[in-house]
Order: C-alpha cells, then sequence, then structure tokens
C-alpha cells in the first residue's frame, strides 16, 4: 500500500514538473510562434494585425521568395556554412588540445596564459574593435578573406573554449587512465587522442552547438571583416532588409526562418551526443 | 644537465603542439589589438582622421567628469545583479526538470535552447516587435491594463522587458551547460543518496551542487561577463529609450566613440568597463574554482 | 623576461598602429622615417602600391571631360557607401546600368539601422579599406572631407547648385549633393476632405490658430486624433527641434551664430520667440497625436499606415517617408508637404510658408584609399546621373529623389518630392548647417521624448537642452 502511494506522489510530481515544463515551453516558443504568424503575411497585415493568422490579404511566400533572392541566399548561405563549420572545427581541435595540457601540466606560462585567457574574456568588443581591423586591414590589408574571418572567430572563441575544456577535463577525466597508457608506452598526442578526446564528447557536443549557433549569427565581426559582397554571411545579408526608419518586417521575417532552419536542423544532430554522453556517464 | 636541457625542448614542443596554435590566435586576436587599443586611450583621436594626437592622461580625466557613462555604469551593475540571479536560477531549474526521466524532455530543451537560434540584433527587433504590437494588441483585446501600454515606453516596464528577455535568452544557453555538468554527476550517486533516505531537494543541496561546481563557475561567468557587455539587445531592443533611461555601459561607450566622436574618450570608458568586469568576474571565478571538486 | 615580451609586444602593437591610416605614399613615407624594422615593409608596401597605381594611370589617363562621351573604365572597381538604405536596389540597378556603359563594376552597400555612418566611415578608414563613393550625413562629411575628400570643384555640376547644397571648406567643394530633404507637416488631403465634406486648401492654414481650428473641426467629424507624432529621438530632436535652430531669422549664418551662443550659455532659451512658437505648436500637436495614450509606443510604420489610410489626417515627418506611405497608400489618395505653422511670427516671417529643408545625403570622394583612376571613374558615375537621361531617372523617378542640381529639370514622380521640388524651385526652403553636434539627435532626443511623454515641462525642457549645448564645451 505504502509503495502505491508513494507511486502515485511520484506521478502527481512527474505531472506537474510536465505541466510547468508545457506552460514555459509555450512561453519560450512565443516569438517563434509569432515569427511563423507573420512570415507568411503580406507587411501591412504584420504591422495592422500582427496577432491574426493570415490576415486581409491572405497568405503568402512572396516573402520568402523575395528574401531569397534579395539575399542572393545560396550564396550567402554556403559562406555562412564553410565559415561555421571551418572555425568550429579548428576552435574545438586547438582548445580542447589547449586545455588538456593547461591542466594536465603545472608550468608557470600555462597558468599565465589561462590568468590571460580569463581576463580576455571579459574585454568588450568595442575595446579591439578598431585596433583589430587597422591592425589586419590597414598594416596588414588581409580583410576580405574568408580565412581572415576564420582565425578571428578561432582567436575570440578559443577563451571560452579553453576555460570549459578546462573544467571538464580537471573534473571529469581520470588522470589514472592516462597513467597507465603512458606505462604502455603511447606519447602525449596519442593519449590526448585516443583517451581523453573521446571522453570529451559530452562538452565538445555542447560546444560545437553553442559556437555554432554564435558563429552562425554573429554580424559585428563578420561586418568588419567581409566587406566585398560575394563573401557576405547570412547575417550581413540580412541586415538589408533593416532601414534606416524602419524595417521591411515581412522580409526580415522571412529571411529568419530560412537562417533557422539549418541551426535547428544542426542542433537537433548534436543533441543526441549530448544524450549519448548521459547515458554514458550512466554505464560508467 | 643534458638531461634537463632535453626534457626542456621536450616540454617546449609538446607546448607548441598542444597549446601552440589557440596561444597564437588567442595573442593575435585579442592581447596584440588590446594593447594597441589602450595606447588610443592616451589619444584625442576621433575615430576617422589619420590623425591621433597623444594626449596623455586628459582622456582619463574627462571620463571622471562624465557623469552619465557612471550613471550608466551604475543601472548596468544593478542589471547585471538582476540578471545573473535570476538567468542562472532559471536555467538550473529548467536542467534539473529536463534532466530528469520525464517525457519529452528532448522536445522540452530543444524548446528552451531556441532563442539562441537567432542573433542578437534581430532578436531584439522581434522582442520590440512583440512588445510594442503584439503584447499591446493582445491587451487591448483582453482588456488586460498592465498590457495596453507598451512596457517599452516607461523607464521601469522598459528595463523589465531587457531582464525578460535577457532570461529568455541566456537561460536556454546556461541550461545546456548545466546539463553537461549534470550528467557529470552520475545517476548511481543520486540513486544511492535516495536510497539512503535523501529527499530529492536534499540531493540536490548537498550532492548536486557541490559536484556541479564548475558548471556554476563557468555559467556564473559567462553571465556577468555578457550581462556586463549588453550591448545588441539593448540598442534593438530599447535604444536606450525611453529618454535614455535604459542605455547601458557598453552602448554609452559606443555612442561616445561614434555618434559623439570622441573615440579616445569612449576607449576609455571602455577600458574601464573592461577593469570593473575583469575584477568582478576573475574574483569570482578565482573563488569557486579553488572549491571545485576535483576528479 | 616577462617584461622584456611585454615591452617589444607593446612597441610591435604601437608600430603597427602607427603604419594603420590609408596605405597611400604619404602615410608610407611618414612612418618609415620614424623607427623600426616593422616599418621598412611597410614602406615597402606603400612604394609598390605607387607604382602600381602609376603603372595603371599611364595606361589609362583619366579625364574628366571624357565622362559625358562615354568614357572607358574597363576593369576598374568602384565601391560606394549608400546611407539611405530604402534606395538600395535602385541604386544596385543604376551601378549596373553605368558599369555597362564604361566597363567599370561599382559595388553599392548599404548599412543596417543598427550602425551609423561615423562607425561604418571610421571602421572602413581603419581598414585602409574606404569606399570610393562614401554618402554621408553633411556632418559626418564635413567633419572628414578635407582630410579625405577629392576636390570636386571642377566637376560639370558644381556650378548648377554643387557649390550652394555639397560641403565647401573655402573655395574647395568636396562633395556631391546627393538629394534634397524637407520635413514638415504631411498632410493627407483626400482624407481631410473626405471628413470635412467640402473641399480643403493647405494654404488656408496661415498659422497655428487655424490649424487648431482645423483639428477641432476634424475631431468633431469624426476624426478624433488627427495626427500622427513619430516618437524617435531622430524625428523629434533630429527633425522636429532643429526647425528652431534653422528658423531664427531663415539664414545660416544666423543658426550657426544661434549655436554658438548656446553652447557659451548666453542664450536664454525661455525667452527666445522661435523656441516658444515651435514648441507651442508642438504641444497642439501633442494634444492630437493619435498615439496620446502612449506617445513613447508610437510606431513608424503604423503612422505610415495611418497617414496612408487616412486614419489621421497629418504626420510631422519628410517626403522620404515616401517610402513607407507608398507600402500602404491607394491610387488617387493626395498627399503634401506644408510648414509646421507657428503663430508668432517674430523675427522670421517666412516660418508658416517655408520649410525646413537642404541636402541631407552627401557623397565625398576617396581620394586617399582609391587611386587616381578610381576616383574619376567615380566621378564619372556622379556625371552620368546629373547629366545622362538615364541617370536622372534613376535620381528622380526610381529612387524618388529631389535633386539639388538644377539641370535635373525632370519632375519628380510622388506627391512628397513634388512638394518638396516646388518649396525649392520656389525658394522656400531654410538652409540647414552641416556641424550640428554628431550626438545631437541621441542626446537631446532623449530629453525631448520626456516632454513628448508629458514627464517635463518646456521650462525644464528648455534647461536640460541649454545645459546640453553648454556641456559640449
Amino acid at each position: 500500500m505504502d509503495r502505491t502511494k508513494e507511486n502515485s506522489s511520484l506521478k502527481t510530481v512527474g505531472i506537474v514538473k510536465v505541466v510547468v515544463l508545457a506552460a514555459v515551453f509555450l512561453i519560450y516558443m512565443f516569438p517563434f510562434y509569432m515569427l511563423l504568424l507573420n512570415a507568411f503575411k503580406y507587411k501591412r497585415d504584420i504591422i495592422k494585425m500582427p496577432l491574426s493568422w493570415g490576415g486581409k490579404n491572405g497568405f503568402t511566400l512572396n516573402n520568402f521568395a523575395e528574401a531569397f533572392q534579395k539575399m542572393n541566399f545560396m550564396t550567402v548561405f554556403l559562406n555562412s556554412v564553410i565559415i561555421t563549420g571551418v572555425s568550429c572545427l579548428l576552435i574545438i581541435l586547438f582548445s580542447s588540445m589547449c586545455a588538456y595540457i593547461f591542466v594536465r601540466k603545472d608550468w608557470k606560462i600555462n597558468k599565465f596564459l589561462f590568468l590571460l585567457m580569463l581576463f580576455s574574456m571579459v574585454v568588450p568588443f568595442q575595446v579591439v574593435m578598431i585596433p583589430l581591423i587597422s591592425i589586419y586591414g590597414g598594416t596588414f590589408g588581409i580583410l576580405n578573406h574568408r580565412a581572415t574571418l576564420i582565425f578571428m572567430h578561432v582567436g575570440f572563441s578559443m577563451s571560452m573554449s579553453v576555460f570549459m575544456f578546462h573544467g571538464f577535463i580537471r573534473g571529469g577525466v581520470p588522470i589514472a587512465l592516462e597513467e597507465a597508457a603512458g606505462i604502455d608506452g603511447a606519447g602525449p598526442l596519442r593519449i590526448f587522442f585516443q583517451i581523453v578526446f573521446p571522453l570529451l564528447k559530452p562538452t565538445i557536443a555542447t560546444l560545437v552547438i553553442l559556437h555554432a549557433l554564435a558563429l552562425w549569427n554573429d554580424y559585428l565581426l563578420p561586418s568588419l571583416i567581409l566587406t566585398d559582397k560575394a563573401l557576405y554571411t547570412i547575417p550581413i545579408a540580412t541586415k538589408l532588409f533593416q532601414g534606416a526608419y524602419s524595417n521591411d518586417m515581412d522580409l526580415l521575417m522571412a529571411a529568419l526562418v530560412m537562417a533557422i532552419i539549418p541551426a535547428i536542423i544542426l542542433y537537433l544532430a548534436l543533441q543526441k551526443y549530448i544524450i549519448a554522453g548521459v547515458v554514458a556517464g550512466a554505464v560508467k | 644537465m643534458n638531461r634537463i636541457k632535453s626534457s626542456i625542448t621536450n616540454n617546449i614542443g609538446i607546448f607548441l603542439v598542444f597549446a601552440g596554435p589557440a596561444v597564437l590566435a588567442f595573442l593575435a586576436v585579442i592581447i596584440i589589438p588590446f594593447i594597441y587599443g589602450i595606447y588610443l586611450t592616451f589619444t584625442s583621436w576621433d575615430g576617422i582622421s589619420r590623425n591621433k594626437p597623444f594626449v596623455g592622461m586628459a582622456n582619463y580625466v574627462s571620463v571622471i567628469k562624465d557623469g552619465p557613462f557612471w550613471s550608466s555604469l551604475g543601472l548596468t551593475v544593478f542589471y547585471v545583479i538582476i540578471a545573473v540571479l535570476t538567468v542562472n536560477a532559471v536555467a538550473f531549474a529548467l536542467a534539473l526538470l529536463v534532466s530528469g526521466k520525464i517525457k519529452g524532455s528532448n522536445f522540452f530543451r530543444a524548446g528552451f535552447f531556441t532563442p539562441n537560434l537567432i542573433g542578437g540584433i534581430i532578436l531584439g527587433y522581434i522582442w520590440q516587435f512583440i512588445f510594442k504590437n503584439i503584447l499591446v494588441s493582445i491587451g487591448d483585446t483582453l482588456n488586460i491594463a498592465f498590457l495596453q501600454k507598451s512596457w517599452l515606453s516607461s523607464s521601469a516596464l522598459a528595463f523589465a522587458a531587457l531582464i525578460v528577455v535577457t532570461i529568455w535568452q541566456y537561460s536556454g544557453y546556461m541550461m545546456l551547460i548545466y546539463i553537461a555538468g549534470l550528467t557529470g554527476v552520475s545517476e548511481d550517486v543520486r540513486e544511492a543518496a535516495l536510497i539512503d533516505g535523501c529527499t530529492g531537494s536534499q540531493v540536490t543541496r548537498y550532492i548536486i551542487i557541490p559536484l556541479m561546481r564548475s558548471s556554476f563557475t563557468i555559467c556564473i561567468f559567462l553571465s556577468i561577463t555578457r550581462c556586463f557587455m549588453v550591448y545588441d539587445l539593448n540598442l534593438a531592443l530599447t535604444e536606450g529609450g525611453p529618454f535614455g533611461s535604459t542605455t547601458m555601459a557598453a552602448m554609452y561607450v559606443y555612442q561616445k566613440a561614434f555618434s559623439s566622436k570622441q573615440y579616445g574618450v569612449g576607449q576609455t570608458e571602455a577600458i574601464i568597463l573592461f577593469l570593473i568586469t575583469a575584477v568582478i568576474a576573475v574574483t569570482q571565478t578565482m573563488i569557486s574554482k579553488s572549491k571545485e571538486v576535483e576528479a | 623576461m616577462k617584461k622584456k615580451v611585454l615591452s617589444s609586444l607593446l612597441a610591435l602593437t604601437l608600430a603597427i598602429g602607427a603604419l594603420s591610416g590609408c596605405g597611400n605614399s604619404n602615410a608610407g613615407n611618414d612612418s618609415a622615417g620614424s623607427d623600426g624594422a616593422a616599418n621598412e615593409s611597410a614602406a615597402q608596401a606603400g612604394t609598390e602600391s605607387e607604382t602600381g597605381e602609376e603603372g595603371q594611370s599611364a595606361e589609362e589617363p583619366a579625364s574628366e571631360t571624357a565622362a559625358e562621351t562615354g568614357a572607358d573604365f574597363s576593369g576598374v572597381s568602384i565601391t560606394m557607401l549608400n546611407t539611405k538604405s530604402e534606395i538600395q536596389p535602385q541604386l544596385e540597378a543604376a551601378a549596373e546600368e553605368w558599369g555597362a556603359l564604361t566597363g567599370a563594376t561599382l559595388e553599392v552597400y548599404t548599412i543596417g539601422g543598427d550602425s551609423s555612418p561615423a562607425k561604418e566611415i571610421g571602421s572602413r578608414y581603419a581598414a585602409n579599406n574606404a569606399p570610393t563613393l562614401v554618402m554621408g550625413d553633411p556632418q559626418d562629411v564635413s567633419d572628414f572631407c578635407e582630410e579625405y575628400g577629392a576636390d570636386l570643384s571642377g566637376e560639370s555640376w558644381a556650378a548648377n547648385g554643387g557649390t550652394k547644397y555639397g560641403i565647401m571648406k573655402g573655395d574647395v567643394l568636396y562633395s556631391f549633393p546627393f538629394c534634397i530633404e524637407a520635413r514638415g507637416l504631411i498632410y493627407n488631403r483626400t482624407a481631410i476632405e473626405e471628413i470635412l465634406g467640402e473641399a480643403w486648401d493647405p494654404a488656408s492654414v496661415t498659422n497655428m490658430d487655424d490649424l487648431a481650428a482645423l483639428f477641432e473641426r476634424l475631431a468633431q467629424a469624426g476624426m478624433e486624433l488627427p495626427v500622427a507624432l513619430n516618437m524617435e529621438d531622430w524625428s523629434i530632436a533630429g527633425h522636429y527641434l532643429t526647425q528652431m535652430y534653422e528658423e531664427q531669422d531663415g539664414t545660416l549664418a544666423t543658426t550657426e551664430k544661434f549655436m554658438e551662443d548656446l553652447k557659451a550659455g548666453t542664450v536664454d532659451l525661455t525667452e527666445n520667440v522661435r523656441f516658444n512658437a515651435m514648441l507651442e505648436t508642438f504641444e497642439l500637436l501633442m494634444e492630437y497625436n493619435s498615439n496620446k495614450s502612449d506617445p513613447l509606443a508610437a510606431d513608424y510604420d503604423m503612422n505610415a499606415a495611418d497617414l496612408a489610410e487616412g486614419e489621421v489626417a497629418f504626420w510631422f515627418n519628410g517626403n522620404w517617408a515616401w517610402a513607407e506611405i507608398s507600402d500602404y497608400i491607394e491610387d488617387g489618395t493626395e498627399l503634401g508637404l506644408m510648414s509646421v505653422v507657428q503663430n508668432d511670427t517674430t523675427g522670421n516671417a517666412n516660418v508658416n510658408t517655408y520649410l525646413c529643408g537642404g541636402a541631407t545625403k552627401q557623397v565625398m570622394i576617396d581620394k586617399e584609399c582609391n587611386d587616381e583612376q578610381q576616383q574619376a571613374a567615380a566621378k564619372n558615375f556622379l556625371d552620368w546621373l546629373v547629366n545622362s537621361e538615364a541617370g536622372q531617372n534613376v535620381l528622380v523617378t526610381e529612387c524618388s529623389l529631389v535633386p539639388a542640381i538644377s539641370t535635373i529639370t525632370q519632375e519628380a514622380t510622388n506627391p512628397l518630392a513634388r512638394s518638396v521640388q516646388q518649396y525649392a524651385a520656389e525658394g522656400k526652403l531654410f538652409d540647414q548647417p552641416s556641424n550640428y553636434p554628431g550626438d545631437h539627435w541621441a542626446t537631446v532626443g532623449a530629453i525631448m521624448q520626456k516632454y513628448l511623454a508629458g514627464e517635463e515641462t518646456r521650462e525644464e525642457f528648455a534647461k536640460e537642452l541649454q545645459d546640453y549645448w553648454t556641456g559640449l564645451n
């Protein structure tokens, strides 16, 4: 009897949890609902009747067609994919290696650099913005290359990634495993890639999601580095719909929907790995 | 002797291979421009001209006298305190809720994370549209008094709107980091504690939270720094208004540098913003890092 | 050890800093003389680019007279910063058309609403990557044209409005006045006549009392709140309040003197006729503001739609608002612009018949980051806009602008532009100065929003405004 009582109270707790979650979920999704609602409407209906499903003038796919064409969507999409993809790859690789050596080697320079990275995360972008372009544009003249932007993305993302890997390597990767491998004669690179790196999967997945989305949506830095239209990324291209006096909400919303879809796909694909991490942790 | 030497070269090799690329990119992109940026605080550059006259400490003196800067900084501190507390509380609660055995937890996770799918400026415009058009229209339809006037036209409510959107924007992000941390606390430990007669809240308080310190360190650090730097959202949602009452430090600094064409002063104020944030954020991190449980 | 590293790092960054800026020959030579090995490479880079320039210009001696006859700029590629984003598609099309004629490529780009022209231009110069044609607000261009701008005094259009509306420093003309814009009360005549049930002539409103009477009649006939007021800082402070400076006696010299006096703190605004008359009218507009219940929540698009559809009869704005109005308007609706009428005309008898306006966008040609040939191509593009039929068509028909150059005689295509064109033709525009402080609209805008929201009296507003000006010193 006790057990059934306990079970039923557990169930109520479960139900309450789901209800709370569902309510919060609806609030979180509200802007997206509004986005979807209005992306298929004419501009005057968006302004005059933001809540109605459809409008005086009915539904339209025009916004998408027009935004697609005006943004030169295929080109900017490809640019965004290349820049985000390559940057993420390099960020994960370099920062995990760097964090590993920072955790495992108690060198003074490591401590100094780690501290420097910590501080650098606090630097407002505005402080380095103009200096950055004076150096790379004014002195070296290497703006308007995807590689330059990727290099900068890597540089700017390094601190946060090292910081996160540092925490998780210190807290979650047992040194005993590495020592055993070291005795077996494995070099540091092999130890890292065969033993440590696979253990970092949940953190990697998390970081890839966080960085990919941040880079995918980044506007300010790319707009400073890539001034050649052929190199524009999606956020730079959407600025076309933000006028000096008012925004073209119809095109802006359609462009947003198009920009969000790949991000959702990426997120859903990677979420599996985070859950895989949960399972792995439980098994261990 | 030789042995020591070879081990030093060996160590340098390891350092270069592992940390080399990261450190190089980091130094080249942040530290060097930062040093040049500090140099610019000693000039009265207007932001456009080739002339960058050296003026020594003059900018620092004028910053001290710049009242509106300090009040924007005060407002920013207030905002940071409220935002950091609420964002982390909401994020941690969400993480706990969705990482239990709950139907559709993946679905919920994805939902809470979606705010990160949109970039700052555009996100601000969408919320502006919501506060200005949609909520007012809901208020009118349902006759809800506090929604009939736009939140953005009163200083207190515009500030509240900033907090609401900040929570909405960052809690999903922080939630993800908390979830990653929770996975580090294995089910076994939790179940063992539950069997030993701990209540759910005791498990959270005495088992989970201490084991998740590194997640807390990271999340609090990230939320402090981000909130101190808030710019995109500030610009796109309230534009500092109504009547300049929600102008945060980063936005003020930006206007000083580019609208008022006093780049030197703006840069100096940005450096001061940096110093304050750095002291607060790094102190917090050092303290909580030292309390982290090592595996 | 660490100190050494740090100090050499510092030295390196300073050296790099000293070198940045536009890599023209002067910059290269100046810094080469000073110090360090880093400079050598820069000096080399400098000479390289120099020889590059010479090689190119030897190939094709650019001449301005060739412009009309269709010069050949094959392979030359130039860029243009367009800060009127609403005409971006039209300008892109124009660039293509001109490119096909001359063989050059012109890339037009614009900036979003979140960026300011000053920031964009500043960062482009920092990157040594300035566009060839730089469009900016008068005060922006005025600030840096002497340093970066090419001399345009010899251009074909200079005498026909160029020197009148462009930015002059001494005898040198530095910019092409891209368009004339004027601000005032936009009226929807069709809506007014419909509501009143009789013909209505905007000329019948000769002062503020007439306007108040009209508002009252409209209100009684069913249009309770016949005015739309924007809440944006650029609109209330940048456009409305600035009329007060510009209408002191209507001459540029007085306006500039007045601003000097404000800075010096010798003006008492509460005693100023124009300030009081202007704000009295503003208070009238506030009283009949359709956004009255929540003035700071006014939505620009909503205001445009309301005016176009006749929900309101008046909107304080300028002819550029056609871009938004045209999204909502039905054919046959008659619109126009009229003065912000005032009761007290002491000191300036024209305030109720003139508009405030002038060349609000100026196009400068950069001479530091662009070589001779690119500059020549840019000049040719401007020339094409002014002198060819296709170019005039772009300005007037496609972009709906009011050109500042008097040789362009095409009639404007939309009612607001036609209105402004007429005021300009009759000489009924008060000039605007090009030296407003860069933060005037934002800072004063914030103060004026308080006044608009009814949280501040006219005296308090006057005091804060005076404090803003004296604080500039």
